[in-house]
């Protein structure tokens, strides 16, 4: 069963701050990760300027300050050195055994092609109880979450002589 | 002359010149005597349709023409015209005898052997119908023009064939064009609103907002480099005969934007109902922290299932450095004129069974800036920079759309370049570019002329797809292409106290493919391909792909050794078994795809300061030994893949990796492609390091993977 190593630490809890409700919903772990599952919002480059308040983090060269989240985003994970943070996406890519029906009964999922699948789920909870379930479930070959660091790939063209 | 087989009375007593065959419809009538019903396109043989007045019907009549064809039998379709209706087209071998190969006036002459009433039929790129760019895209037909005002005019006949390609069929008797094909565009946003675009845009319906969502001019006045998306999809799939542009290869395929500054995992990609074909002109240059993502694995893995190829950019890295090392080491890369920069690190740029570019410019070798690599599959063109105001030597680079937006408000790639500035000419290239090139602008050549093979065989699985391009590109071994040769390159690496081979230049694989690291196996020829496509099940190797291969998987344990403490290790990899069912030990199977893993690479710590960092996953440390750092891989065949080669730089940590994650690294050779591996056989993995590699930790996860098809 393949799982990123860094994010089996998310999958439990050290310590939950109770929240307000215009709070933070926070995760604070034990190896200099903070989760947020709640009141985080994404600004990419051009809505950041000026910006200084309310910020949680970085998130490649954009920024998470508080408010309101988009739909399928359920975490950001920040780290102590600001390095890497990415955001949790409500998306799990499933790949089954060949010729293996993995997926059990009770959970919806699309599937993608003759081995993998995609699972939504609605909310930081749900996503780990999932990854732990499918841990567990026969046939299951590969359990990938879907990771969004905020960085744009490298075009490639080039230029010279200008 | 050509001429119809019957013949139509003469009325006229006189020869009559009119200056052009009239564009009207309908039955010809007036004194009309030849009415064009729908235009056709000399380029790829699609007839001219048009219908002669009725009073010129009799069969006293002769109808010729001076270059073309006339007949009253559709020559794509086979349908019999009717009563009047003819067909007018230029045969493909007739191209090449023109005078001038982009444009003539044919002369179509009503006769009744004594008399004749002539019309005149203007064809070609400047043609209402016709594309004027066309001319300058050296890409699809070199003819060695130089309009750029480069130093360097491309090398007549160095192009991707696809006239050829243009000129054959599909099953259901269209020309071969890319119609009915769907290609993703994974890029900068493409402007929707271009004038060569338009047309061509699909819109999958319940699509999301970063789904064609256009090219804004606020965003390309902050970024010119916005544009991109737009140059790549002008090279893919730019409408043809719209008195416009250029043209596409594949010119009436449907295009699909996904912006890639979303995220670009977007699973509705793996639908073959909406997608057939991905390019990626992206890359993500680094092996750890967001580079790594096994998500991107199983979206890869879902296309690959669904049969949809994913064609990618092999990289601009052949003479710099991205990871910021360049300060740890000299680059000796450059003085010897080998790779700097070895490619296989993030993902994204190790996706397996992603088909990788790498690229060729006018003059018919690679360019200067294309990486190189084991995991190259083909190549395609791009040229190099086009007109540089430097004043350097220079040569062509690709003719494509760049926006819809006049030059003037933005930042125009080809500012105060004689090319834009020519007067004559600017309306016509305003909203077009002469600069677009790197392995961006050679993949879409690829998807291109994959957008026709798949056109001429909708069934077509991404096996069959990399067989198809394998087996018809050219090589330094096709007639006319053996400048694409050069000499393997040695030297002599004092910290080794040898000469290494750092480059190991064109050779045949154990089945008799012949590859390069430069070209992987060839620059594509569409034509060639198209047929292949067309004549899929009468190749063995081919019909063959039609099944998606199995995975086996070396098990032997403890498989490395190193006879002086890990600075040379060889790993022996065999006892192979079916990944999905281990107890199967396959009797022997025909490689289709290589990966090794090497997730545990490691240093070990010892008095050298430069080996115990990269141990400790110090950048600088992993700078300085990785750079001399080689990998090579000797199949059960003998064939020798340069994987990793000295002095390209690598920004992998096994150290740090291991920490990241327990998933493989999987780097990949297409060496091996289609060679048999017997059930006894073995491939020599060899590392070769200035400092010792952990031996124990590479023993406990190296492991060769292959996708095959075992042997009845």
């Amino acid at each position: 069963m393949k799982i990123k190593t860094v994010l089996m630490s998310a999958l439990s809890l050290f310590s939950v701050t109770a929240c307000a409700s215009d709070a933070q919903m926070m995760i604070r772990e034990s190896n200099g990760t903070t989760v947020y599952t709640d009141n985080f919002k994404v600004l990419d480059a051009a809505e950041k300027i000026n910006k200084t308040e309310g910020i949680l983090g970085t998130l490649g060269d954009r920024i998470v300050i508080s408010g309101t989240r988009a739909p399928d985003h359920i975490a950001f994970v920040r780290h102590d050195d600001e390095r890497n943070n990415f955001i949790i996406r409500n998306i799990l890519m499933i790949q089954c055994a060949k010729d293996t029906e993995c997926i059990p009964d009770d959970i919806a999922a699309r599937k993608l092609s003759r081995s993998v699948y995609e699972i939504t789920v609605d909310n930081y909870e749900e996503w780990k109880s999932v990854q732990e379930r499918l841990r567990n479930a026969v046939g299951v070959k590969n359990v990938s979450p879907s990771l969004y660091y905020g960085v744009k790939p490298s075009l490639k063209n080039t230029k010279a002589g200008e | 002359m050509n001429s119809v087989s019957s013949k139509i009375p003469l009325l006229l007593l006189a020869t009559a010149v009119l200056a052009s065959v009239s564009a009207c419809g309908g039955s010809g009538g007036g004194d009309h005597p030849i009415s064009r019903i729908e235009s056709g396109d000399m380029f790829t043989g699609k007839p001219y349709i048009f219908r002669i007045a009725e009073r010129y019907r009799a069969p006293e009549y002769e109808l010729s023409a001076k270059y073309g064809v006339i007949t009253d039998k559709n020559p794509v379709t086979g349908e019999q015209a009717e009563d009047g209706v003819y067909y007018y087209y230029v045969p493909e071998n007739t191209l090449n005898t023109l005078p001038y190969f982009y444009g003539f006036t044919e002369e179509i002459t009503i006769s009744d052997g004594e008399h004749g009433l002539v019309e005149f039929l203007e064809l070609g790129t400047d043609a209402e119908n016709g594309d004027p760019l066309f001319t300058d895209q050296w890409h699809l037909k070199n003819i060695g023009q130089n309009p750029f005002s480069v130093t360097t005019s491309p090398s007549k006949g160095k192009d991707l064939n696809v006239i050829s390609a243009w000129h054959l069929k599909d099953s259901n008797n269209e020309l071969i064009s890319g119609k009915g094909v769907k290609v993703s565009v994974l890029d900068t946003p493409v402007d929707v609103n271009h004038e060569e675009l338009k047309a061509r845009m699909y819109t999958p319906s319940g699509a999301k907002s970063y789904v064609n969502s256009g090219l804004t001019l606020k965003k390309l006045q902050k970024s010119a480099d916005y544009a991109h998306g737009t140059c790549v999809a002008g090279i893919i799939g730019a409408s043809a005969s719209n008195g416009k542009g250029g043209r596409g290869v594949a010119y009436e395929s449907s295009l699909t934007s996904y912006d890639y500054d979303s995220g670009f995992f977007f699973n509705e990609m793996t639908d073959k109902a909406v997608n057939n074909v991905v390019n990626a002109s992206i890359g993500w240059d680094y092996s750890h922290g967001e580079g790594f993502d096994p998500n991107l694995e199983l979206w890869a893995q879902a296309m690959f299932e669904n049969g949809i190829p994913f064609i990618k950019a092999a990289g601009n890295e052949f003479d710099e450095v991205l990871f910021s090392h360049s300060n740890y080491y000299p680059l000796t890369c450059k003085d010897l004129n080998v790779n700097c920069q070895f490619n296989q690190t993030s993902s994204l740029n190790r996706g397996r069974y992603f088909i990788n570019v790498s690229a060729l410019n006018s003059l018919g070798v690679k360019s200067s800036y294309s990486s190189v690599g084991s995991h190259v599959w083909v190549a395609g063109f791009s040229g190099e920079f086009g007109y540089r105001k430097d004043g350097k030597s220079s040569s062509a680079a690709i003719v494509t759309s760049l926006s819809s937006y006049l030059p003037e408000e933005f930042s125009d790639w080809d500012k105060n370049v004689p090319w834009r500035t020519e007067e004559a000419y600017y309306d016509k290239r305003k909203f077009y570019t002469q600069r677009m090139n790197g392995t961006s602008a050679a993949t879409p050549m690829v998807t291109g002329v994959t957008a026709l093979i798949i056109q001429a065989k909708p069934d077509v699985t991404v096996p069959q797809v990399r067989y198809i391009l394998a087996k018809t590109s050219n090589n330094d071994k096709t007639e006319g292409w053996e400048p694409l040769a050069y000499d393997p390159i040695e030297a002599y690496v004092s910290q080794y106290g040898e000469n290494i081979t750092l480059e190991n230049a064109w050779h045949d694989n154990a089945s008799g493919l012949r590859f390069s690291n430069y070209y992987g196996f060839g620059v594509v020829n569409a034509a060639k391909a198209v047929k292949k496509a067309l004549a899929c099940d009468d190749d063995a190797g081919c019909k063959l792909r039609s099944e998606l291969p199995e995975v086996f998987i070396s098990t032997r344990a403890n498989p490395c050794e190193s006879p002086d403490g890990g600075l040379t290790t060889v790993c022996t990899l065999s006892d192979f078994v079916n990944a999905d069912n281990p107890g199967e030990v396959p009797e022997a199977f025909e490689i289709d795809n290589l990966e090794i893993n090497v997730g545990s690479l490691m240093y070990v710590a010892n008095s050298e300061s430069d080996c115990t960092d990269a141990a400790n996953d110090s950048k600088k440390g992993v700078a300085r030994v990785n750079n001399l750092l080689q990998i090579s891989m000797t199949s059960p065949g003998g064939t020798e893949s340069l994987i990793k080669s000295v002095y390209a730089n690598w920004d992998f940590s096994g150290t740090l990796f291991k920490q990241e994650t327990a998933d493989p690294f999987l780097i990949s050779t297409s060496d091996f492609f289609t060679e048999m591996v017997p059930s006894t056989g073995s491939f020599k993995l060899k590392i070769r390091s200035i400092c010792p590699i952990d031996v124990d930790e590479l023993n406990n996860s190296v492991y060769v993977q292959i996708d095959g098809y075992a042997l009845d």
